[in-house]
């Protein structure tokens, strides 16, 4: 037996172990304490695989991202009886039985596949080697060590090693750039996290008929609390507010030199700066919006229709690049958001509403 | 007995079957979480495996990034559905949360 | 065009406009005023109509060549005609349709003629509709179901935008300039006539007689459509005068058929009517005579010598004017200006002419119009039902309007007229006036018994025009439309004062109590009569107008039968019914005004009319008096010896066939040398019918009723109106009540049949599609939708909302898919 051989055994041992062993546990701390055995020991099946970037990633984010997030939400709901709930016996049976067969299910389909023909015939080689060589790491000289996170990166931007090595011909076809998945993925996970942070976060309690409450405080700018501004009235704002920056701005630039030509970074740094001092300013003054908004009658009120601190309508102005980063979204959220909030709204804890 | 593709994809059959019981027989809704995590790990040790054994080369090892990435995005958003659930229903019994019933 | 001329052309345009305008303004603040008791509608209509008269009369006054009219010889230099174009309606290719005018000084003559009487009407009615000045009119002609009156608001602003509209329509037909503008006015007449007859619409009898105005009316304007097609297809245009289209001349209608010397006249020396003028024997006799023309019946032929002799200005003889026809007299050749210029088609080569018979059949068919407007034989029945409007209406419509219009139309239309038409013109009239006469006498509605003698008056125009005596028939328009509006008026004030009684045997022995009304009724009377002392004072006759226009027609009927023997009752007729006329105008006037009372409660309550409504009697009665004074020397029958048409002045017309319809015209001094002769004749006919009537009913020698006892037969006949609406009962209503009823009975039986089924067996389909739809179609919906909500009813269950089941069930489908997969491909 070969030390390869011996460690496949032995992780398997472990990984199906972990496993069935988180199924078997009642108890929902030592679930999660046999699916981090599970989850390490796949990784460690990675490694073994020559993919050490995979078994790398795996180990930090599962092992130690997810699994910690397993175990904060444990604490946050284990309390008492609720850490051990009792599967019914027959549950359990039926679920097994229909396990098992599932499994044979598999087992018989994988083993009823000729693999190496089917590379074989995939490649269009009847001699093609079985198994071929581990993918072209880094490191040419030695390719079962494994070297895969530069050529992982360099597909994630489209170009692809193995393309260029001539001793894998029967692979070009195969390779394709993944920078369009890549970016897709990043906004996922992106509008995942901020989706679960909102969905986790604790709710603020509002009282009942805090609105009318809200409406005998006495505000700079008469607002019509709880009449909130449309999606299309917020959308004229701000084109409003676009030409009123760029009456500024493109002068300015034209001074600075011709507009074929790209800006410095000085100016891009300064003209940023203004224009955040102009929208967070002018939010946070007691004009409660800025020129658009005027214009269109709407103003900016916290939750509780008071206009809003200098620091969140920063907070406000920050988050516009979130709702401008996941392809605007954020922005359309004001059409189904149950006070017309956009993202950047709904993270900086405001409303827009309609002037009286 | 070299080890092969079977072995491999037999270690994901098994991870998968596994993550399929814990989720049909977890009333926890933690533990179906974890069923989820299980049954991601067992296609995933597929992918590594077929891009190490057949000629598909890295691009089986990306797509595990990604399916990793994903459940890590996917773990978040349940947990806080999770934490939601055992807001409404004070438990994580997934059995008490029935409205869906016929 | 000339200062002057354009200044008439607008002071007739004004005096036109001028009642369109007040109609305008009258109908509609009248209708949108709050009361009906305002007079503003009146004084408007009155001012409009007073304005038009003085703007007339002013035209006339400056469109006379009064040095040529009061001067000796022709009066030819009166007055040059104006003509020319308002408005272009349309043009399509050579045919014009305008809005033209056409003045001469008979135009001028009829504009001051009807302005000036319809002012005394208008003036008049607003005494005698006075009534209607109210918001709660009682008709005390119409009787309710439930035994009371019908009670509507006062029509005073009514009556007179309808009047204003009639002078409107009236003075447009007179000024029009083309015979289509003619017939559109034509027919605004006659829309006016049929609004105002109709005026009591609630009564019956006043909308019956008001349909039967229009029908009547319709049935001349028949042929007068007739007449139009034929104009406009054989001439080309519609218009009376020469103009130009696209600066290329185009003759009007009188050019083209202007008349040309006979190139064979024949000078005949046996004028028998001029006996005692010296012949002008110096003409060369009997050149070229067509044989044919020799021996017929013994009759003249067609030229006829003039017997010019003593005329002081115009050449020694005069020529035969006759109509440009080739030998075969069958087509008439059409001229391009007055010297006999025939126009060349170019396309053809030929020179352009129409079929002789067509000329007759647009002037009968242009007479028939005539004949249905002014009421002549056989169309005369609506007049005296027209009777039913107020009498204002009757005296407008019998003097200056309505009927008027007719005549004009025959005089205006004269060139136009061959011989033969002339002919049927003059024996309808005199058919007319005869049986009009014959029906007065023994008539005892007042009304009634000046309505028959305006038919028979105007028949006395329509033979004059006939028997080629154009200006004597207009002469007579002239002085009628005075006296005739003179004694309908008074009637009017007679009807007014009797408290609306009719009935001549109920009066008597009112001039006691109406003394102006009655001698104003008297002046016409002896005006209709045509009385006069025959002798003469500073050169003029001491006579009322109706003498020396009534005289005028006689002479020439002499004339006329002097030249045709066979046409002997052209001239006995109406000399006869001269008398007649006589009669039965002293009879009114003795059954009215003198007498004793027969109704004493009628007498007693008799009072004279207000002063509003003598004074147009006075008015009219002093032009009743003086209007026609000289005679055939005066002023009047000057002017309208300016507007003649030359081929009557010119002399004889020469007939265009052989046999019993040969003609001959008599010419003007054939006519005047009868016409003391025929003054006489008159004079005396008139006299003893007027002494005849005094002995009737002045002093009561003869008792009428023992005549009417010894002539039961020919008075019922008579009172019967000669029968003529019993005989159209028969000959025209009756059939057409008949086609209807089968029209009635087929549509009934057969249409309505047929649409019945069509709708029965609709309904049968219908119901079968129904009961389709419910249980076929409904059937099969509710079924499906039963079965899928059952189906979701049971499958619900399903969905038991357990996570973990349908964790178990995805795996379960997905070992269910492989079995499958297997099953079906076991390879």
């Amino acid at each position: 037996m070969t030390g390869e051989q011996f460690l496949f055994w032995l992780l398997a041992l472990t990984t199906c172990g972990g496993a069935i062993a988180v199924v078997v546990s009642q108890n929902v701390v030592r679930m999660a304490f046999w699916l981090v055995v599970a989850l390490g020991s796949v990784a460690a099946i990675y490694f073994l695989l020559h993919a050490d970037f995979v078994g790398a990633t795996q180990l930090m984010i599962y092992v130690g991202g997810t699994i910690v997030l397993l175990i904060f939400g444990v604490m946050l709901t284990a309390s008492g009886p609720y850490v051990k709930i009792k599967t019914s016996p027959g549950d359990m049976v039926i679920a097994s039985g229909v396990g098992v067969l599932v499994l044979f299910l598999l087992i018989g389909t994988v083993t009823a596949v000729d693999w190496k023909q089917a590379h074989r015939s995939l490649v269009g080689n009847e001699h093609a080697e079985y198994p071929p060589a581990p993918a072209a790491g880094y490191n040419k000289s030695n390719p079962s060590s494994g070297n895969t996170a530069r050529p992982i990166g360099l597909k994630l931007l489209g170009v692809s090693l193995e393309d260029t090595d001539p001793t894998r011909k029967d692979a070009q076809n195969l390779s394709a750039g993944y920078l369009l998945p890549f970016e897709i993925v990043s906004v996922h996970l992106l509008v995942v996290l901020i989706g679960a942070g909102y969905l986790a976060r604790a709710k603020r309690r509002v009282p009942v008929g805090a609105d009318a409450v809200v409406e005998t405080l006495a505000a700079p700018v008469p607002v019509q609390v709880g009449v909130y501004a449309g999606f299309w009235r917020r959308a004229a704002a701000m084109l409003i507010d676009g030409i009123v920056i760029s009456a500024v701005q493109v002068p300015a630039a034209l001074l600075m030199g011709p507009l074929t030509e790209p800006p410095s970074n000085a100016f891009v740094c300064v003209s940023s700066l203004l224009i955040f001092l102009y929208l967070a300013g002018m939010e946070s003054s007691a004009y409660q919006g800025t020129i658009g908004k005027i214009i269109m009658r709407i103003a900016v009120t916290d939750t509780y229709g008071q206009p809003v601190s200098f620091l969140r309508a920063a907070a406000r102005t920050l988050s516009r690049y979130l709702s401008g980063f996941c392809l605007l979204f954020g922005y359309f959220m004001a059409l189904f958001t149950k006070r017309k909030q956009t993202l950047h709204d709904l993270v900086a804890g405001t409303l827009v509403v309609r002037r009286k | 007995m070299d080890i092969g593709l079977n072995h491999y994809l037999v270690v994901g059959a098994v991870l998968f079957v596994c993550g399929i019981i814990c989720m049909a027989t977890k009333r926890n809704a933690i533990g179906i979480l974890m069923g989820v995590e299980l049954v991601l790990n067992g296609a995933n040790i597929n992918f590594v495996a077929f891009s190490r054994y057949t000629a598909l080369g890295l691009d089986g090892q990306i797509v595990s990034l990604f399916v990793i990435v994903l459940a890590a995005a996917e773990a978040a958003v349940a947990l806080a559905i999770a934490l939601n659930f055992y807001n409404n229903h004070l438990t994580i019994d997934v059995d008490r949360g029935d409205e869906l019933a016929g | 065009m000339t200062a002057e001329e354009s200044l008439i052309v607008k002071l007739l345009t004004a005096a036109w406009l001028l009642p369109l305008l007040g109609f305008a303004v009258e109908v509609f603040g009248g209708y949108w005023q709050k009361s009906r008791k305002s007079k503003a509608a009146a004084l408007m209509a009155v001012a409009c109509i007073g304005c038009g008269f003085v703007a007339s009369a002013s035209a006339l006054c400056l469109g006379i060549e009064w040095s040529a009219l009061l001067g000796e010889g022709t009066k030819h230099d009166v007055m040059e005609p104006i003509s020319g174009t308002f408005y272009l309606l349309g043009e399509f290719g050579p045919l014009v349709l305008s809005l033209d005018y056409y003045i001469d000084s008979l135009t001028l003559l009829m504009f001051t003629m009807v302005t000036l009487i319809a002012t005394c009407i208008h003036v008049f009615a607003l005494g005698y509709m006075s009534d209607e000045l109210t918001d709660d009119h009682v008709d005390h002609e119409v009787h309710l179901s439930d035994g009371g009156h019908f009670h509507r608001p006062g029509r005073f602003y009514r009556f007179f935008s309808f009047m204003s509209l009639f002078c409107f329509s009236m003075l447009g037909l007179v000024l029009a300039g083309n015979i289509f503008q003619v017939f559109v006015f034509w027919e605004l007449v006659g829309i006016c006539s049929y609004l105002l007859i109709g005026f009591y619409v609630e009564r019956k009898s006043a909308s019956t007689a008001a349909n039967k105005a229009f029908i009547v009316n319709r049935v001349g304007d028949f042929g007068f459509i007739i007449g139009l097609m034929v104009i406009w297809t054989s001439f080309g245009t519609f218009r009376f005068f020469d103009h130009e289209i696209d600066t290329k001349p185009v003759p009007g209608l009188f050019t083209m058929i202007s008349r040309v010397e006979a190139e064979d006249a024949h000078h005949d020396e046996k004028h028998k009517s001029s006996a005692e003028h010296e012949k002008d024997e110096e003409h060369p006799e009997g050149e070229e005579h067509p044989e044919g023309e020799e021996h017929h019946n013994g009759e003249e032929k067609a030229e006829e010598s003039h017997p010019a002799g003593e005329h002081a200005t115009a050449e020694h003889h005069a020529h035969t004017m006759q109509l440009d026809v080739d030998d075969a007299r069958s087509v008439v050749f059409l001229h391009k200006d007055n010297k006999g210029t025939r126009i060349a088609d170019p396309v053809t080569e030929t020179e352009k002419s129409i079929p002789y018979w067509l000329l007759i059949v647009a002037g009968v068919g242009v007479f028939a119009g005539c004949i249905g407007k002014s009421a002549q034989f056989p169309l005369q029945t609506w007049l005296p039902d027209a009777m039913e409007g107020p009498t204002p209406v009757s005296a407008l419509v019998h003097s200056a309007t309505m009927v008027a219009a007719g005549v004009y139309l025959a005089g205006r239309f004269y060139p136009m007229f061959a011989p033969e038409v002339l002919l049927v013109i003059a024996y309808i009239g005199c058919i007319t006036l005869f049986v009009a006469a014959t029906i007065a006498i023994v008539a005892t509605d007042i009304k009634r018994v000046l309505a028959y003698s305006t038919i028979s008056q105007l028949g006395y125009m329509m033979l004059g025009i006939g028997v080629g005596g154009w200006a004597a028939g207009l002469f007579h328009l002239i002085t009628h439309a005075f006296f005739k509006s003179l004694m309908f008026l008074a009637s009017g004030s007679v009807i007014v004062g009797c408290h609306h009684e009719q009935e001549m045997p109920k009066m008597g022995g009112l001039w006691r109590k109406m003394p102006v009304t009655a001698f104003t009724m008297l002046v016409g009377v002896i005006a209709i009569c045509g009385l006069a002392i025959p002798f003469s004072i500073f050169g003029a006759k001491i006579a009322f107008s109706g003498y020396h226009s009534k005289d005028a027609i006689v002479a020439s009927s002499l004339a006329f039968m002097n030249a045709n023997q066979i046409h002997f009752l052209l001239f006995f007729v109406p000399l006869v019914t001269a008398g007649i006329t006589a009669f039965y105008m002293f009879r009114l006037w003795f059954y009215t005004f003198a007498g004793t009372p027969r109704d004493k409660k009628v007498y007693d309550h008799a009072r004279e009319s207000p002063l509003v409504m003598t004074i147009p009697l006075i008015v009219l009665s002093f032009f009743a008096i003086f209007v026609a004074v000289g005679g055939e020397v005066g002023p009047l029958y000057g002017l309208l010896q300016g507007s003649e048409p030359v081929h009557v002045d010119g002399g004889a017309v020469s007939v265009a066939t052989e046999g019993a319809t040969a003609i001959t015209m008599p010419s003007r001094h054939a006519i005047h040398d009868v016409h003391g002769q025929a003054g006489w004749y008159a004079l005396i006919a008139a006299v003893s019918g007027a002494v005849f009537a005094y002995l009737l009913y002045g002093i009561r020698v003869i008792d009428p009723a023992d005549i009417k006892r010894n002539f039961s037969g020919v008075h019922t006949f008579l009172v019967e109106k000669w029968r003529f609406d019993d005989l159209y009962e028969v000959m025209f209503i009756k059939p057409v009540h008949v086609i209807a009823r089968w029209c009635t009975g087929f549509d009934r039986g057969y249409i309505d049949g047929l649409l019945h089924w069509l709708s029965r067996k609709t309904v049968d389909v219908s119901n079968w599609d129904r009961k389709f739809d419910e249980n076929v179609i409904d059937g099969l919906v509710n079924w499906i939708g039963k079965v899928v909500y059952k189906s979701g009813r049971s499958l619900r269950h399903l969905q038991t909302g357990l996570i973990r089941q349908y964790v178990m069930f995805i795996a379960l489908g997905v070992l269910a898919l492989f079995v499958l997969l297997f099953v079906m491909f076991p390879a």
